[in-house]
């Protein structure tokens, strides 16, 4: 054990020594890298990144309109999603929009936020999408092999994602080689 | 003790802790409550603490790539295809609630409850637990390979199962028949374990534990995957513990050690998973070897004779395929090879060197395609066909004393079970989903079966969905009920014409989210068995018997709530009302509680990686055969600690916290009526990471 790992070695057990015994002790330093933060916060954080190193087809675009993030009301995600509302992309607004049922709904979206709620529509709501140029991002795994775009994972503490390149084409999304470069696989 | 009033109307969990009779619970509840309050006010300042702003989205994306982050807790999603109210529990629900085997994680969802008599766990589900049944009426999958041998038909859920309970990434019980996609077996519920990927755990763990009662544990496990998504994972471990000398009242004579059962509760046992999958390919390897004392002189040995015990052991090897065409098709493969010896050693004379040696040997192999598609507009269609030899369903019976053997049973067979399924999910209107199933069953024990299953799910409003579920289900009869034979007084015959049993469920769920945080479950059940295979004395020769003999039938309704907080606090708790009799006589049965309730607390505490868990579990009180067992209340708590030194973990766990005293109707090999269980006990368990 060299110097550093010993310290780190007995700090950390003089902390939980501290905290076994109950005297106070002050937390990790504040620094963002440093403390864990919370998943969902991370993953809206990647959402946006997603928008951002995307681009739309034209015709799905009207000059100056926000672009609509859909998200199922009851997803755990929302919440952390809306701290991005007016975010701004590209010179658009970035707006989070509850998203409904009717299928029109839908293709109005730019990007489609998904998880395993949605698992059971999510059958029916491909084909309503067939052609529509919405980024499909999907936080699970089971949708996630049955044609999302973009697919979220929770690997050892870390978020990682997936890029179903054929998928992302046949939407006339263009993903950025930034994207493609950092995701895990792209089949 | 005075009758339990009914508490309907409460939230579960508090009705549960109403109904406790005793006043002795009535504390265990307060402390309890205190605890729970605790939890939460920790949970709540760790949310508080969480405030650091940083602005993620001026963070590149490489850099989020790189930050460490705390699950969120969450609902898990069921992965299995049955329309069912599924209980699913995960890895870190294992770490929380300190489990340590697949018994303390069943004995905690809603509607299950288990039963020890120091030699196996005994499962039990919504009102059924049939004494004499190796858990052959629940079908045990591990990674949806069927572990139920091709002797007994067994499920193995305590010291004696296959895994070490710290590889499993989650288990499932989907409760109700489940014939209509997994055949025999399937009958009260379907316990599906999945295991932990090399991924998963990266790297390698060396874990030590010391338990009450002499008890010592050692695993070493290592996982691994490639960028090119090769999975690897392997894992060895052993335990031993030496037991208690345990009481018997019924045993309290000078002649029989004074009821003391001495040295005879040990536990020992070794195990070994490996794992490998590439691409669309898995194999998996897992074999379980577990050596029981027998302290109750069961099937009327001699009392506290060192010599009698039980040695359990099974492998198998799985291999299987996955394909899946146009994003709609997958297909699945899978072949495997099983086999599951047994040995018990008896003895009925303390004074002569002759042991009675009981066994069996199982040796199975097969192979299934299950075909999953959503090319059909509104419809998912699962499909599949299965097949399997069964090599050897060998039982014998033997006198030895070491040198000379004298035969009492050698007998041999072999079968074979085949199946065909077909299950679609129909989505009638957006709102209504239709799934129906059906599936055909040949079996060379029981002939032709067909079983069918029908559910209506209908979601009237965002967040509820309703379901009205029927279905039936069978049980060949096993090798063990058709074929043993030992002749003599208190000796058993066969009887190879018995049919399989079968059992009808209507079932009504109802599930409303109030939000994505809580949700509710509540499900009315009405089950029916009919032709339930049952032993009795035939009066003609005094031999005990297996007939097709009771008709019996279980209702009951379950209420289960569920709810999560952002700081990671999570609740679960479920209440169950529920009366199985016999139909013939109207009596309740035995080993069927009126009464279960289960509360589970999971809560962060102070570090990232830490956390605590505290469960509570109520069991009515009991019929026995000969008369009855109190209803009981026990308490467990857990802490586990990440990193409490460079890269090691710790786990502290105490099991009936508050020491109170309960028992478990004992089976008709048993001439205690009652086996008392443990009391409080403590586990110390380190975890290095490497």
């Amino acid at each position: 054990m060299n110097i550093g790992t010993a310290h780190r070695f007995f700090s950390r057990s003089a902390l939980a020594l501290a905290v076994a015994t109950g005297l106070p002790c002050e937390a990790q330093p504040a620094a963002a890298p440093m403390s864990a933060l919370p998943e969902y916060k991370v993953k809206a954080a990647f959402v946006y990144n997603f928008a951002l190193f995307t681009d739309w087809p034209q015709a799905s675009l009207n000059d100056g309109a926000p672009l609509n993030v859909c998200v199922n009301a009851e997803s755990a995600l929302r919440p952390a999603l809306n701290e991005f509302n007016d975010k701004a992309i590209k010179g658009r607004r970035m707006q989070i929009r509850a998203w409904t049922d009717a299928a029109d709904a839908v293709r109005q979206c730019h990007v489609l936020v998904l998880d395993s709620v949605d698992r059971e529509r999510w059958v029916h709501l491909r084909k309503d999408l067939a052609g529509a140029s919405v980024l499909t991002v999907a936080d699970d795994a089971e949708i996630g092999r049955r044609g999302a775009i973009v697919t979220l994972h929770l690997e050892n503490n870390r978020i990682s994602f997936d890029i179903d390149v054929n998928a992302a084409r046949e939407a006339r999304l263009t993903l950025s080689s930034k994207l493609l470069r950092l995701a895990r696989t792209t089949p | 003790m005075s009758g339990n009033p009914v508490f309907t109307r409460l939230p579960a969990w508090l009705a549960a802790s109403r109904a406790v009779p005793s006043a002795a619970c009535a504390v265990a509840r307060r402390t309890l409550a205190t605890l729970a309050a605790l939890i939460l006010a920790q949970g709540a300042a760790q949310a508080a603490s969480e405030t650091e702003e940083v602005d993620l989205s001026r963070l590149p994306i490489e850099q989020l790539l790189t930050l460490e982050v705390s699950t969120a807790s969450k609902f898990t999603q069921k992965v299995s295809d049955a329309p069912s109210a599924v209980s699913v529990v995960t890895a870190t629900d294992i770490k929380a609630f300190g489990w340590r085997t697949l018994g303390d994680i069943l004995r905690s969802m809603r509607g299950l409850h288990a039963s020890y008599d120091r030699n196996y766990t005994y499962l039990g589900a919504r009102g059924f637990l049939r004494p004499g049944d190796y858990n052959s009426r629940f079908l045990l999958l591990v990674d949806g390979y069927r572990t139920n041998d091709s002797v007994y038909d067994q499920g193995t859920v305590g010291s004696e199962f296959i895994l070490d309970v710290d590889l499993i990434d989650r288990v499932e019980f989907v409760p109700g028949p489940g014939s209509s996609i997994y055949g025999s077996n399937a009958f009260f519920g379907v316990v599906n374990v999945i295991t932990r990927n090399g991924g998963d755990v990266n790297g390698g763990r060396v874990a030590a534990e010391a338990a009450s009662h002499g008890a010592a544990k050692g695993r070493l496990t290592y996982g691994w995957r490639s960028a090119a998504g090769t999975d690897f994972l392997l894992s060895a471990s052993g335990f031993d513990a030496r037991g208690q000398d345990l009481y018997f009242p019924e045993y309290d004579f000078p002649a029989t050690n004074n009821g003391f059962a001495q040295g005879l509760d040990y536990d020992r046992g070794h195990g070994l998973l490996a794992k490998f999958s590439h691409g669309p390919y898995r194999l998996t390897f897992a074999h379980a070897e577990r050596k029981k004392g027998i302290p109750t002189a069961a099937y009327s040995q001699a009392f506290n004779d060192p010599r009698s015990f039980t040695l359990d052991t099974q492998s198998f090897a799985d291999f299987g395929y996955r394909h899946s065409s146009d994003h709609d098709t997958e297909w699945n493969a899978r072949l495997y090879v099983g086999r599951y010896d047994y040995r018990g050693d008896y003895v009925y004379d303390a004074q002569s060197a002759v042991v009675n040696r009981d066994g069996s040997r199982a040796l199975w192999w097969g192979g299934e395609i299950k075909w999953v598609s959503t090319r059909f507009d509104r419809h998912k269609l699962v499909a599949g066909v299965e097949l399997q030899r069964d090599e050897r369903r060998d039982q014998h019976n033997f006198d030895t004393d070491g040198t000379n053997i004298r035969a009492i049973l050698d007998d041999r067979r072999q079968g074979s079970r085949a199946g065909i399924y077909l299950q679609d999910e129909f989505a009638l209107r957006d709102d209504i989903l239709l799934n129906a199933g059906l599936r055909h069953d040949r079996n060379s024990a029981a002939g032709g079966v067909w079983n069918p299953r029908l559910a209506l799910i209908y979601k009237p409003a965002r967040g509820t969905s309703i379901k009205a579920l029927y279905g039936s289900a069978f049980r060949a009869p096993n090798a063990y009920e058709q074929y043993y034979q030992v002749p003599g007084e208190g000796g058993q015959k066969p009887n190879p014409a018995l049919r399989p049993e079968r059992i009808r469920t209507r079932e009504l769920v109802v599930e409303h989210h109030f939000s994505a945080e809580s949700r509710l479950t509540a499900s009315a059940f009405h089950n029916t068995v009919s032709d339930l295979i049952s032993q009795e004395l035939d009066p003609a020769d005094d031999l005990l018997i297996y007939r097709n003999l009771s008709r019996a039938i279980a209702r009951g309704v379950e209420v289960e709530y569920e709810r999560l907080w952002q700081s990671g606090v999570k609740l679960r708790a479920s209440y169950s009302l529920q009366r199985a009799t016999d139909d013939a006589s109207g009596t309740l049965l035995a080993n069927a509680p009126r009464r279960l309730g289960k509360f589970n607390l999971a809560a962060p505490l102070f570090r990232p990686g830490w956390m605590t868990g505290l469960e509570a579990q109520y069991v009515g009180r009991r019929n026995t055969l000969a008369g009855t067992v109190d209803a009981y209340c026990i308490a467990n708590w857990s802490v586990f600690l990440a990193n409490v030194a460079d890269r090691l973990d710790a786990s502290f766990g105490i099991y009936n916290l508050f020491d109170r005293r309960y028992a478990d109707p004992g089976g008709e090999e048993l001439l205690q009526d009652a086996i008392r269980q443990d009391g409080r006990s403590f586990r110390v368990k380190l975890i290095y990471r490497f």
